[in-house]
């Protein structure tokens, strides 16, 4: 089933690139199906998950608790934004944008993204988990530059350097880890580490510095201030179904990395003070810069980006935090990948309404586009942690945990997420409320581009009240492993 | 015969490590590139070395196919760019000479210092080189930051690649050929993705050089 889940994103790519430039609906077809079936083996993986535990593949490839976890976001998000694709390139195809090549290089490029990402997480070998996530950096690449401007190739450039260096950093902390085992051998495990530490035969400075560089790179993906500089440019840059992937999927993959190299390094410590001081202290520093940064963008697609960096900030102050704040912390990678993919796709009819991602060309959302724009606003609402929204319960139960820890932290995160709110309003009310500028059409553009927000936002509201029985022991098992 | 095996790959590593710190001090990109293949070539031969001591016939094979995509494939196609664009591909730095200078002797000073104290554990294997090791990686991570021309970069992240994997060598990680394998194949990658767009970067920005690229503070 592993394998399975792993290959078909590859297979679909190679289905992708063998098919006649012109059979595009094949191309479509090919991409929904394969998230489709995804999502269904994703489920089957909580299910037996939360029912035994964990599942092994073969000698490299096993899922546990946090790994169907992050499984369960890709296939999630990842189906929603390939039937989006669908709807968003026909329009753009529709208005001449760009031709069938570039809508087959698109799809080839999105599952060869899918593919790295699912092999990141389901792969027991942390150097496979490397090789991936480094892979991942290569199809999105070009999906970032995927509009040939100068913008763009800029960003682009910006990402592959800076993830670049920020990966060998991380190839670097791995590598010391791997030294630190008996056999030095590179074919380990985590489970293989795990004992290692576990038994003490991981020396504690040693494992303290290995886990700094390891935070370095993987943290620079995750989009930790202030390794976050790529971030709100490839975000913005994108095409949005893209910026969904990025911001709800990728930096969750990379922060599985660091809760892997955290366990690691807690069990060697024997504490988790360490790493959980290095999250707070980085997750404070993200939510505080992105909170004050807002005030002056001109992009509402790099507003949603600085949101990211504010949000992949607060899970990591969760989990640095430990405890309840590791439970609050794994509910608020689901809620933030779920409303963050949402808002980059409605970002997207924004712009194949507007044709522009900056604010001072953008207002009257609401009239101009009668399900994206009240569901645009609702999103940002959800996003700022207002009640009844699940992400007001997740900000609360980050927040408790906080002051067990220092109720001074506490002030000051409540103070920047305040600041981040009417950053949020001052932008939103204009976009939502002014006058529709004129020559701009009303109504959505593409069926295909308003069911899957819809979806996705039912599917939010769904799990913000409940939460299956499944996915919630599998939730517990998480906190058990990274707590204890 | 070990020994003297050994003996040779230490030599090869300190080599590397010049390599990288000449690196800093060359302005001429065609020398740039020669000095990056004389660090490759270190590497490929430091892996068909351990090969032949460990006689594993994997490491042999990726030696061999580091030595052709970075000793020959890649030197080539960055020697086609520097034809083609000529004094477009710029190798300068940000710091002046006596700045960098000053700044090697640092990261030198500092990789002997106690900071790295704790790694000392897992230097056993070679201990001698374990301290130019360490600086290896700061002074290509430093060459990264220093240098503004787009070429440079690409060749500096590559050459820190490359110290990085003398660094796992030296301290005696033992890679699985598949491992080195799925490494190299990633690197490969992403030199051609790197060569691809230092294209698409001149096409745009009519330039190689990265205080050109302005427009997204314009954004």
């Amino acid at each position: 089933m592993i394998l399975t889940l792993v290959l078909i994103p590859l297979l679909t790519a190679l289905l992708v690139f063998l098919l006649p430039i012109k059979k595009t609906r094949f191309m479509e077809a090919s991409v929904i199906v394969a998230a489709g079936i995804e999502l269904a083996i994703a489920f089957r993986v909580i299910a037996l998950v939360a029912l035994e535990g964990s599942i092994r593949g073969t000698d490299a490839f096993a899922l546990d608790g946090l790994s169907s976890y992050i499984v369960l976001l890709i296939a999630l998000v990842g189906f929603f934004v390939s039937l989006y694709s669908v709807g968003y390139l026909r329009t753009e195809v529709g208005k001449g944008i760009i031709g069938p090549r570039r809508v087959r290089q698109l799809f080839i490029l999105l599952e060869l993204f899918l593919f790295a990402m699912y092999l990141a997480v389901s792969t027991v070998n942390p150097i496979i988990t490397w090789i991936a996530i480094e892979a991942m950096t290569l199809p999105t690449v070009f999906l970032i530059s995927f509009y040939n401007k100068p913008t763009a190739t800029e960003a682009a450039w910006k990402y592959l350097i800076l993830n670049s260096i920020g990966l060998l950093i991380g190839l670097l902390g791995t590598l010391v880890f791997v030294a630190l085992q008996e056999d030095r051998s590179g074919a380990t495990s985590w489970a293989n580490l795990i004992a290692a530490a576990s038994t003490g035969l991981i020396p504690a400075d040693v494992a303290k510095l290995a886990f700094a560089l390891v935070f370095i790179g993987y943290g620079a993906k995750v989009g930790l201030a202030p390794l976050h500089a790529w971030l709100p440019d490839a975000h913005s840059k994108a095409p949005s179904p893209i910026s969904a992937l990025l911001s709800g999927v990728l930096l969750n993959v990379a922060l599985f990395a660091v809760l892997r190299w955290k366990q690691v390094t807690d069990l060697a410590l024997g504490s988790d003070q360490f790493t959980g001081g290095l999250l707070i202290f980085f997750g404070v520093f993200s939510v505080f810069l992105a909170a004050f940064i807002i005030f002056v963008q001109k992009n509402y697609k790099r507003l949603l980006a600085y949101s990211s960096i504010e949000h992949m900030g607060l899970i990591a102050i969760a989990f640095g935090l430990g405890g309840v704040g590791t439970i609050a912390g794994l509910l608020h990678m689901l809620y933030h990948a779920l409303a963050k993919s949402m808002l980059f796709l409605l970002a997207g009819n924004i712009f194949l309404r507007y044709s522009s991602t900056k604010l001072k060309n953008v207002s009257g959302i609401i009239s101009a586009l009668p399900l994206s724009g009240p569901l645009f606003f609702a999103g940002i609402l959800i996003l700022s942690g207002l009640p009844p929204f699940a992400l007001f319960t997740t900000k609360l139960l980050i927040l408790s945990a906080g002051i067990a820890f220092s109720p001074w932290l506490v002030g000051a995160l409540l103070l920047a997420l305040a600041v981040m709110f009417f950053g949020f309003f001052r932008f939103v009310t204009k976009l939502a409320y002014g006058p529709v500028p004129e020559g701009i059409e009303h109504g959505e553009a593409h069926f295909l581009t308003q069911l899957p927000v819809a979806l996705l936002f039912a599917v939010l509201l769904v799990l913000s009240w409940h939460i299956p029985e499944a996915l919630n022991t599998v939730i517990t098992s998480v906190e058990i492993t990274l707590s204890h | 015969m070990e020994s003297q095996l050994l003996q040779i790959a230490i030599s090869l590593d300190l080599a590397a490590f010049l390599a990288v710190v000449l690196l800093h001090l060359v302005k001429s990109t065609k020398y740039t590139i020669r000095l990056y293949a004389l660090q490759s070539a270190a590497v490929a031969a430091v892996l068909v070395l351990l090969g032949v001591v460990e006689d594993e016939r994997g490491f042999i094979a990726i030696g061999a196919i580091t030595f052709v995509a970075k000793v020959i494939i890649a030197p080539f196609f960055f020697s086609r760019l520097v034809q083609r664009f000529g004094h477009l591909v710029a190798s300068a730095s940000y710091l002046s000479m006596p700045a960098t200078l000053a700044v090697l002797l640092g990261l030198i000073v500092l990789s002997a210092s106690s900071i790295f104290d704790p790694l000392w554990t897992i230097a056993a294997v070679t201990p001698d080189v374990f301290a130019f090791n360490v600086a290896m990686v700061l002074i290509a991570l430093f060459l990264l930051i220093n240098r503004r021309g787009v070429l440079a970069q690409i060749i500096a992240v590559l050459a820190l690649e490359n110290s990085i994997v003398l660094f796992a060598l030296f301290i005696g990680v033992k890679q699985t050929f598949a491992l080195e394998m799925g490494i190299m194949f990633d690197v490969v990658l992403w030199m051609v993705i790197a060569y691809a767009f230092l294209q698409i970067i001149y096409r745009q920005f009519g330039s190689l050089d990265t205080r050109e690229m302005r427009q997204l503070t314009e954004d």
